[in-house]
């Protein structure tokens, strides 16, 4: 469905917008959710061998790894299904004019090797929104998912290997009631059972409840590391998710604390696989930062909420099926554009 | 001269609402009736009606009595061989003046006749015991306080008599105090009073009390004159003086003439209850706007700061029953170096009354927002139509509330109007959907953003949003380009604008939806400053 507007795309990308006799360019920045990412840009997203939208890299990256795929190149280069038009358009799209001779450098069709089909819209991965709102539910949630994990390693290593399951269930049933009755959160009954939105920042800013509940049962060294990187990733979360402009210093907090989390967590936590959010988090999170001066600003909060609106306000709408119902609420809010926020504060008592 | 014209606005009040007397009445009887008068007076003079000729013929040589000179009783000072006396005196038939004189309480005396002499009938003079103590404690309360720290203004003391040391009394109270009704403010108070007992409020009394005091014991010294067979003629000899009397004081020596003459032994309760109205009548009269002379404005300020400030004085001075002062000042401090939002939040909306209250804003409705206007609104014909359609509602209901809300007066168009502006709308190129087997789309992405982006510069809502230096780019490579360079695409040296294009799906029915936004503007992810761009259901 988003092909149909690639010659809208195309469109503002070329002529930009006109503003009072002035023509301005337009950054077009791919914001949404990350399998979203993978579908526009045509990559195989977190089950492919290369996930990464920016970088040839694979996913356990090694010397001897990368020495093979400079020899003999990856999987992605062998796809059958890529036909020569299929591996020239996103040639015809990115590198126009000047930007041909940028040869194996990031936004080239070389540099994207992972990619199983053509990219729908040309987007610069550079200008790809580093899913700030997922990132916070993904590793708010991985966070939890450890604090189980160093329970049954623990017992694992005191009890032997009987007794690990029963421990982590245990510690699990613990947890919840813990964090439903002390930190006074609650999960959704979608997004996977998961903790979504203000309870994030609750159960970051609560953290020592779940800190406290694992004293005596993981060793110094796993509950040490576990403390820390809570109050790293309370930081991060901070500037992570804040819909402002970020001042330069604490964009230079944020880079130095995405890098000390992963490695800390790497560290403490040896079984602890990086997911793509980590890896974003870490490596691509901070230049886009400092390159935009916010992430919180280009976040998807603003798609997420026209679910919302829509399963409230869809019924008011008159059609006899579902399509109905959705033209009639299309055409309404190309209307309701006209009596925007900013024209309900204005006249708001 | 003041007085004159007091008692003139008195009497013309009066005639005007008679049930409400003058501010300052008001306030002095609001004064008196927020505070415990203590009752001093323990015995009445009448109780006792030894007279100095009775003293003369029981005390044939040395005489034991004195004439206290704050209350004008006659006591007995204890002697050697008043015990022995006073029985002999008890012997004798009731009503004779050596039983009627050992009645007379016998209490020590601290001051003598070396210090304060004799009165003219050769009375001794003296000050018992106790009331030596209250007049020194008077005497330390006699300091007034800093006027910073006292909500009133400190009434002057009065020379020679008691002290007004704790009546917070506002000067221009008392200049404005009409010369007939002072006594009748003083003397009345809310409970069974007597005027034996406002006579004896001695060293505890206010100014008004401090004041009279000279009066008071001119009218005892004429009372024992008379008494010891000195023709005063009262009708003659004090005209003037009777003018200038107050009421109470009159009444006063009524009540002590007729004690002598032993025909009323018992307090008389005052009986003007009806010239101090009641708080609801005071109110009433307030609202009506009677007090709204130039003279009422102090008044008015003494009663607010007495009853509505009292608690808000920075510094605070209790006295101590040893004397001591002790001053507590109100110091802030902040009780959590870090508070969560909702504290946060609750600290804000108190600061912010905090400030309405102090810059006399106009009163607000909850949540700080403040009572709409009367006036009509001014939408534009789209921005009608705009709001019909994200209510929504329909036409005939919005068509009610036009009629609800003054129709033409309200400032909305009527139905007619608003279909033609919606027709005129729809015809634009960023409005108009084009419905596919997929679900309905715009059928121009382009236009909608080129619509909008015009708009955000025309009421000045436009945000920049530069890009900073790039760290992705590679060392040696200085001259990357930010922005991808499309042929026939404006030059980069422009700033841009940026617009974001997400895809998603969720929601519950689950459809995957495509909205664009423009982050040039304040709170670009809010729902009603995106695009809806596609819908699939």
């Amino acid at each position: 469905m988003l092909d149909t507007h690639l010659p809208q795309i195309d469109s503002l990308l070329r002529d930009g917008v006109w503003v009072r006799g002035v023509r301005r360019p337009v950054r077009l920045i791919l914001g949404c959710d990350y399998a979203a990412q993978c579908n526009v840009i045509g990559n195989k997203g977190a089950s492919a061998t290369l996930p990464c939208l920016h970088f040839l890299r694979t996913r356990s990256s090694s010397e001897k790894q990368t020495v093979l795929d400079a020899a003999f190149g990856t999987v992605q280069d062998l796809v059958v299904g890529r036909t020569l038009r299929e591996a020239t358009h996103f040639s015809n799209r990115m590198a126009a004019g000047s930007a041909m001779l940028m040869v194996g450098q990031p936004g080239t069709p070389r540099h994207h090797s992972s990619l199983e089909r053509r990219p729908l819209p040309a987007v610069h991965p550079r200008q790809i929104v580093r899913i700030p709102l997922h990132t916070k539910q993904g590793v708010n949630h991985r966070y939890l998912l450890l604090a189980i994990e160093m329970i049954m390693v623990q017992r694992n290593a005191i009890d032997g290997p009987l007794s690990w399951r029963h421990a982590g269930t245990d510690f699990a049933e613990e947890l919840v009631q813990l964090l439903h009755e002390k930190v006074r959160v609650r999960p959704t009954s979608f997004h996977g059972g998961l903790f979504i939105g203000r309870d994030c920042h609750t159960i970051g800013d609560l953290s020592d409840v779940v800190c406290a509940a694992l004293k005596g049962k993981v060793s110094k060294d796993h509950l040490d590391a576990y403390e820390r990187a809570w109050s790293i990733w309370n930081r991060i979360r901070r500037t992570l998710n804040r819909a402002v402009i970020i001042p330069a210093d604490e964009s230079a907090f944020f880079r130095a604390d995405a890098a000390v989390i992963v490695t800390l967590l790497k560290r403490s936590s040896p079984w602890l696989s990086i997911s793509p959010k980590l890896h974003i988090l870490m490596c691509h999170a901070p230049a886009c930062l400092e390159c935009f001066g916010s992430i919180g600003l280009y976040g998807e909060q603003g798609l997420e909420a026209w679910h919302g609106r829509y399963g409230q306000s869809a019924v008011k709408y008159p059609g006899a099926t579902e399509l109905e119902r959705a033209a009639a609420f299309m055409r309404a809010m190309a209307f309701a554009r006209e009596a925007g926020a900013d024209v309900l504060a204005r006249h708001s008592p | 001269m003041r007085r004159t014209l007091a008692r003139c606005r008195h009497d013309e009040i009066k005639k005007a609402h008679l049930p409400f007397p003058t501010l300052p009445l008001f306030a002095a009887w609001l004064h008196w009736s927020s505070r415990t008068v203590p009752l001093y007076g323990s015995f009445s003079c009448d109780k006792h009606r030894a007279t100095i000729t009775d003293i003369a013929q029981a005390f044939r040589g040395r005489i034991w009595a004195y004439q206290c000179v704050d209350c004008h009783r006659l006591l007995l000072k204890p002697t050697a061989g008043m015990a022995a006396w006073q029985e002999w005196a008890r012997t004798l038939p009731p009503g004779s003046p050596p039983a009627v004189v050992a009645r007379l309480p016998v209490v020590p005396r601290k001051q003598g006749e070396a210090t304060l002499g004799r009165d003219t009938s050769g009375t001794p003079r003296g000050l018992y015991e106790t009331r030596c103590a209250r007049r020194k404690r008077a005497a330390r309360r006699k300091t007034p306080l800093p006027a910073a720290l006292s909500p009133l203004p400190t009434a002057p003391s009065v020379a020679g008599g008691c002290v007004a040391a704790s009546a917070p009394t506002s000067p221009a109270l008392l200049s404005d105090l009409p010369a007939n009704d002072a006594p009748t403010r003083v003397s009345v108070v809310p409970r069974e009073t007597t005027v034996g007992e406002v006579a004896c409020e001695d060293c505890a009394a206010s100014t008004l009390a401090a004041r009279l005091y000279g009066e008071r014991e001119a009218d005892a010294q004429h009372a024992l004159q008379h008494e010891n067979g000195l023709s005063i003629d009262s009708s003659a000899a004090k005209p003037a003086a009777a003018s200038e009397q107050p009421a109470a004081d009159r009444r006063s020596s009524q009540a002590s003439s007729a004690g002598r003459d032993n025909h009323a032994s018992m307090p008389t309760p005052v009986a003007e209850p009806s010239a101090i109205p009641s708080c609801r009548q005071f109110l009433d009269g307030l609202l009506v706007e009677i007090y709204d002379g130039f003279q009422d404005k102090p008044v008015l300020e003494a009663i607010a700061n007495a009853i509505l400030l009292c608690g808000e004085r920075p510094e605070i001075q209790l006295k101590n029953k040893n004397g001591r002062v002790r001053l507590y000042a109100r110091q802030l401090s902040p009780r959590k170096d870090l508070v969560k939002i909702s504290q946060a939040n609750k600290h804000r909306a108190a600061a912010r009354r905090l400030q309405a209250g102090n810059s006399g804003h106009r009163e607000t409705a909850r949540r700080g927002r403040t009572r709409p206007s009367g006036t009509p609104l001014c939408l534009s014909m789209a921005e009608q139509v705009g709001l019909v359609a994200a209510l929504p509602i329909s036409l005939t209901g919005f068509n009610r509330w036009r009629l609800a809300l003054g129709g033409r007066r309200s400032g909305l168009d009527s139905l007619s109007a608003l279909r033609d502006a919606r027709r005129e709308v729809s015809l634009l190129p960023g409005k108009q959907v084009v419905v596919t087997p997929s679900g309905p789309r715009l059928a121009s992405l382009a236009a909608a953003i080129q619509e909008r982006v015009p708009d955000l510069y025309d009421r000045d809502l436009f945000v920049e949003q530069p890009v900073r230096d790039f760290r992705l780019v590679p060392a040696g490579q200085a001259a990357h380009p930010p922005v991808v360079a499309f042929p026939g695409s404006p030059p980069s040296s422009e700033r841009d604008v940026q617009v974001t294009l997400g895809l998603d799906k969720g929601g519950d029915p689950g459809t995957v939806k495509i909205v664009a936004t423009v982050i040039n503007q304040e709170h670009p992810n809010s729902p009603a400053n995106t695009i809806l761009v596609g819908l699939c259901p």
